[in-house]
């Protein structure tokens, strides 16, 4: 299945790169494919403006951003059964529409502002280092071998401790969950 | 919220914003070609006619660039 992730990447020119924010490491988990051969994705959205973010846990990969932020009624079932939302990325779930069009807005949107059709959505180029095609879509022994390959590829471009401090927080949370530190 | 627009990471200035379009599907933004997914991706949302959106786009003046969705799409 790995190899298989691996692939599907690489069909479709997606790179990969070091993790840039803490999540709920329980829930990060990687992209799943379905029977079909569609991806989908854990996919994080960040509302700057409020310091606050919305965890997807799948977002199908055929799927627009309209449909991900809109109302769930207008998704494909398959999808909407699986698409939960972690809300301050804290260690608790529930399903819930991101930025509905109508009805109450988001809790922490306090001008109601936040609507799907009053929103523009960016992602940043190159925000992130690019990890080679191999150290995606590890297994838990190979992880570990990962910590100490990004280490000296850090420290070889100079980004040593800077870059290093998101992805380590991350593996040591992700740790502490296998340990059953967290409940996860 | 404006001092939000300016409190973005120092190193943040120098990267290119590409605004995605909301009929875009999730796998047209992924494999555009300096897209590099930090794990999972990552998205930034802004509310447009906000004093926030417009600090927001005056920090980033010539630094946005639009995803064009090909025909027929």
């Amino acid at each position: 299945m790995l190899l298989q992730l691996r692939d599907a990447c690489e069909q479709r020119h997606i790179v990969l790169g070091l993790p840039l924010y803490d999540a709920p490491t329980t829930h990060v988990g990687s992209a799943k494919m379905d029977r079909d051969g569609t991806m989908h994705w854990p996919c994080m959205f960040l509302y700057d403006e409020y310091g606050t973010s919305d965890f997807v846990a799948q977002f199908c990969e055929l799927h627009t951003f309209r449909q991900q932020l809109e109302v769930s009624a207008g998704c494909p079932v398959r999808v909407a059964k699986v698409r939960w939302v972690v809300v301050d990325l804290g260690s608790w779930l529930r399903p819930q529409v991101v930025l509905p069009d109508a009805g109450a807005p988001a809790p922490w949107d306090v001008d109601g502002a936040y609507r799907v059709s009053n929103v523009d959505v960016y992602y940043v180029e190159r925000a992130t280092q690019a990890l080679p095609k191999e150290l995606t879509f590890l297994s838990e022994g190979d992880r570990r071998l990962l910590d100490l390959t990004v280490r000296r590829m850090l420290e070889a471009s100079g980004l040593w401790p800077r870059a290093a401090t998101a992805y380590l927080s991350v593996r040591v949370r992700w740790c502490l969950c296998r340990a059953g530190g967290c409940g996860g | 919220m404006q001092e939000a627009a300016e409190a973005d990471e120092p190193d943040s200035k120098d990267l290119t914003w590409v605004k995605v379009p909301l009929d875009a599907p999730l796998l047209l933004a992924m494999c555009q070609k300096h897209h590099v997914i930090p794990r999972y991706p990552v998205f930034h949302v802004v509310a447009r006619n906000r004093e926030y959106y417009r600090a927001f786009y005056e920090k980033r003046q010539g630094k946005i660039v639009k995803l064009k969705l090909p025909q027929g799409v």
